[in-house]
């Protein structure tokens, strides 16, 4: 067996700093607690060169110029977290689940695939690069060496198989995490290291220090006994970004929005997932001048016809839907996550007519809906039941449909409907429409096919009923004439024009 | 021209290496026609793919009646169509009795102000559609609905936009449909079908006596179109190709 232990070194830090590439460069702190006793719980080295320290309170830290300060957040440590369980997932479903910066993975036989132990640590180094996360990397034939190889290598620590004592004893025993008060006597007597303890008789150690102490030597001396036991909690794919200043324009989140879903789109292409529908959640600033929104969590879901991992694609239908339905406040805190599904793959049939690319064909959706209104596209669909309007709009999703191909020739006139229905004023002879005047116009009614009563929902409260005409008019100097449904309105009695024959 | 045809010839042969043919049109392949499902129109090859075709004419002359017998064939052979609907009047009751398979079809209705969007007319809205219609690409059939629209409004179309229409549509296997009242596409219509009324069949009682109506004494059997197609080819030499047809269709429903 061999085993990889993958260590992320100041993993809040790294977690609060993850989206913020710049902010990386320059020395920054993370702070948590309550004012004021807010203090520093992380810092980088930059920092450190500039004389802060963990611990130091929050108004001790800004004194210094040029320090970034970040607050603590537990939902981006957890999505760092979930981001790193994806990368490595990648490589091995035998991962196991250590602390939130520790995780170890069964790497054997990969060996196959990428090569030495040297290289596949590489790969699985370059991958968490990826997703913006610095790691050590400790390899061995059991779990426990793995995990001290990796917390003690400053990069990529191989440790051969029998070699481990050896190549760990200078560790410091701080790398085996004892009890305070093993630690405290074992630092009277001086032993400091993974070597010095692994030297010490076995059963002297037994009676002083008893079976914690027997365990904590054989970690020392590179034996463990330790079974993986792989994390199998289901994947949540959701990043999380907050920001100090809310931000009020769209465009600069789409900057936001662009990189969360880079880090999405790398979490779910590790795992071979793509993402079926993406869930927008926007934590408002209320309090801000000009805040129209009433609810202080803004949510929006976008279903896609097709899962896709088109970045591109997914930042465009995020901006048009905002661009449709604005948030109505400044943005305080963005969490975008992602409903993983597999990637559809279609075999294209030789003689099937080729249709709209959906990717292609959802944005197009998009800007048409920002154009003439979220309900106003779409593909009807009939509605069998005795309605005024047989219809409703429902999503368009060509190529669902199975069609027969054929189609009788045309032998029905086909109607254009006027919505709303034109109101008319009629005149009447022996119960039938003589003259009718509508849009403006007087026009004389040269034939007059009805009435046919028709009727609905009289169980509800919106019931209707109508005597409908087919008419035909003259239109004035012209030797065409005008073919259209009028009815009457049983419930009101008021005339209308509904349709035109065309 | 004996001389221009020379010295293009001249041209063309130390270009060949470069860019063979360089003043010479490439010739595009005929397109089929698509069917309205009137034999008496679909003789005429009035709806060639890959082009801007118009149906013409003053309201109750059946042009509703062929853009849905259109849609029919497109979207029952597999095909998605598109209908940007100017004022609002398509019926998909009446659509989906002529044939029309309504999943495969995508049905931009023009004319409402969208809460966060720019206030603009229901033909701009229905402009801006076909340009990112056309731009998508897929679709077989691509109908803009003018039917409803005042000449006056219609006219105001710029000729450019007619011809980037054309030009978008030609590199496609779609047919861009307008659906108005008189032609407006000018030199960028592929075909222009003039339809006009050539008669209402009546049987009943009243037949003989038109100002006298009794309560469903008559009943309107069909109406008789009469089309002619004006311009078939866009191939130079223009030639102004005139052919006729007639057909004609019963009235819905109460029968």
């Amino acid at each position: 067996m061999l085993f990889a232990c993958v260590y992320v070194p100041n993993f809040v830090a790294q977690a609060a700093l993850r989206h913020e590439r710049e902010t990386r460069s320059k020395p920054f702190a993370v702070v948590a607690g309550a004012p004021p006793q807010t203090r520093v719980v992380a810092l980088n080295a930059k920092a450190r060169k500039l004389g802060l320290w963990t611990g130091m309170t929050r108004s001790e830290a800004e004194v210094l110029a040029g320090i970034q300060i970040r607050e603590r957040s537990i939902g981006l440590e957890a999505a760092a977290h979930a981001a790193l369980l994806d990368c490595m997932t990648g490589f091995s479903p035998w991962c196991e689940d250590i602390a939130d910066d520790t995780l170890v993975l069964d790497i054997s036989g990969l060996s196959k695939l990428l090569g030495s132990p040297t290289q596949i640590a590489r790969s699985i180094r370059d991958q968490a690069r990826n997703l913006s996360l610095y790691i050590w990397l400790g390899v061995a034939r059991n779990i426990d060496s793995a995990i001290h190889a990796a917390r003690l290598a400053k990069g990529i620590c191989i440790l051969p198989a029998g070699r481990e004592a050896e190549l760990l004893k200078n560790a410091p025993l701080e790398i085996l995490d004892p009890s305070p008060e093993i630690a405290g006597t074992l630092v009277r007597w001086g032993i400091r290291s993974f070597g010095q303890l692994a030297a010490l008789p076995e059963l002297d150690l037994s009676q002083r220090l008893g079976q914690e102490g027997l365990r904590l030597q054989m970690l020392a001396q590179g034996r463990s006994t330790r079974i993986l036991s792989p994390t199998s909690s289901p994947p949540v794919f959701e990043e999380v970004m907050a920001f100090d200043d809310s931000v009020e324009d769209l465009e600069s989140l789409a900057f936001v929005f662009n990189r969360l879903l880079d880090q999405l789109v790398l979490r779910l292409t590790a795992r071979s997932l793509a993402v079926g529908e993406l869930h927008l959640e926007l934590q408002l600033n209320l309090a801000a001048d000009g805040a129209t929104a009433t609810e202080r969590i803004f949510t929006r879901v976008l279903t896609l016809p097709v899962p896709t991992v088109d970045t591109r694609l997914l930042l465009k239908l995020l901006q048009l839907d905002l661009e449709a339905h604005r948030p109505g406040a400044p943005v305080a805190r963005v969490i975008l996550h992602a409903e993983a599904m597999r990637p559809r793959v279609i075999q294209e049939g030789m003689f099937v007519p080729k249709g709209p690319e959906p990717q292609r064909l959802e944005i197009t959706l998009a800007r048409l809906r920002g154009i003439v209104g979220e309900d106003r596209v779409g593909s009807p669909e009939l509605i069998d039941g005795h309605l005024q309007v047989p219809f409703r709009m429902v999503r368009f999703t060509p190529g669902a449909a199975r069609t027969s191909g054929s189609v009788s020739p045309v032998s029905q006139t086909s109607v254009r409907v006027f919505r709303p229905s034109v109101p008319v004023r009629v005149e009447k002879t022996n119960g039938a429409p003589r003259r009718v005047r509508f849009r403006g116009v007087d026009h004389r009614v040269i034939q007059a096919s009805g009435p046919w009563r028709r009727s609905g929902e009289w169980w509800t409260p919106d019931h209707w009923g109508r005597d409908e005409w087919d008419l035909v008019l003259d239109c004035g100097g012209s030797s065409s004439r005008l073919l259209v449904r009028a009815y009457r309105d049983l419930v009101t009695g008021q005339w209308y024009v509904e349709a035109e024959y065309d | 021209m004996g001389s221009a045809a020379t010295l293009r010839a001249q041209i063309e042969g130390m270009l060949e290496a470069r860019i063979p043919s360089a003043l010479t049109p490439k010739a595009r392949p005929d397109q089929e026609s698509m069917s309205c499902g009137v034999d008496a129109i679909d003789r005429l090859n009035a709806f060639p793919r890959g082009t801007l075709a118009e149906i013409c004419g003053p309201p109750s002359t059946g042009r509703t009646t062929l853009l849905h017998g259109l849609l029919a064939r497109c979207t029952a052979g597999g095909e998605a169509a598109v209908v940007i609907d100017v004022s609002d009047t398509f019926d998909p009751v009446s659509a989906s009795q002529a044939g029309v398979v309504l999943s495969e079809l995508l049905w931009v209705r023009c004319g409402s102000t969208p809460a966060h969007g720019k206030a603009r007319t229901a033909l701009e809205q229905a402009l801006d559609a076909v340009e990112h219609l056309l731009r998508n690409g897929g679709f077989g059939l691509i109908a803009l609905d003018l039917g409803g629209v005042s000449d006056n409004d219609v006219r105001r179309i710029s000729l450019g936009t007619w011809f980037r229409f054309r030009r978008a549509v030609e590199v496609t296997r779609a047919l861009f449909l307008v659906l108005e009242k008189q032609s407006n596409a000018s030199n960028s219509g592929g075909s222009v079908l003039d339809l006009s009324q050539s008669g209402i069949d009546i049987e009943g009682n009243a037949v003989s006596s038109r100002l006298q109506h009794i309560d469903g004494d008559c009943l309107i059997r069909t109406l008789r179109t009469r089309a002619e197609l004006l311009r078939g080819q866009m191939r130079k030499p223009v030639r102004s190709v005139r052919t006729v047809g007639e057909f004609s269709t019963r009235l819905q429903s109460y029968h």
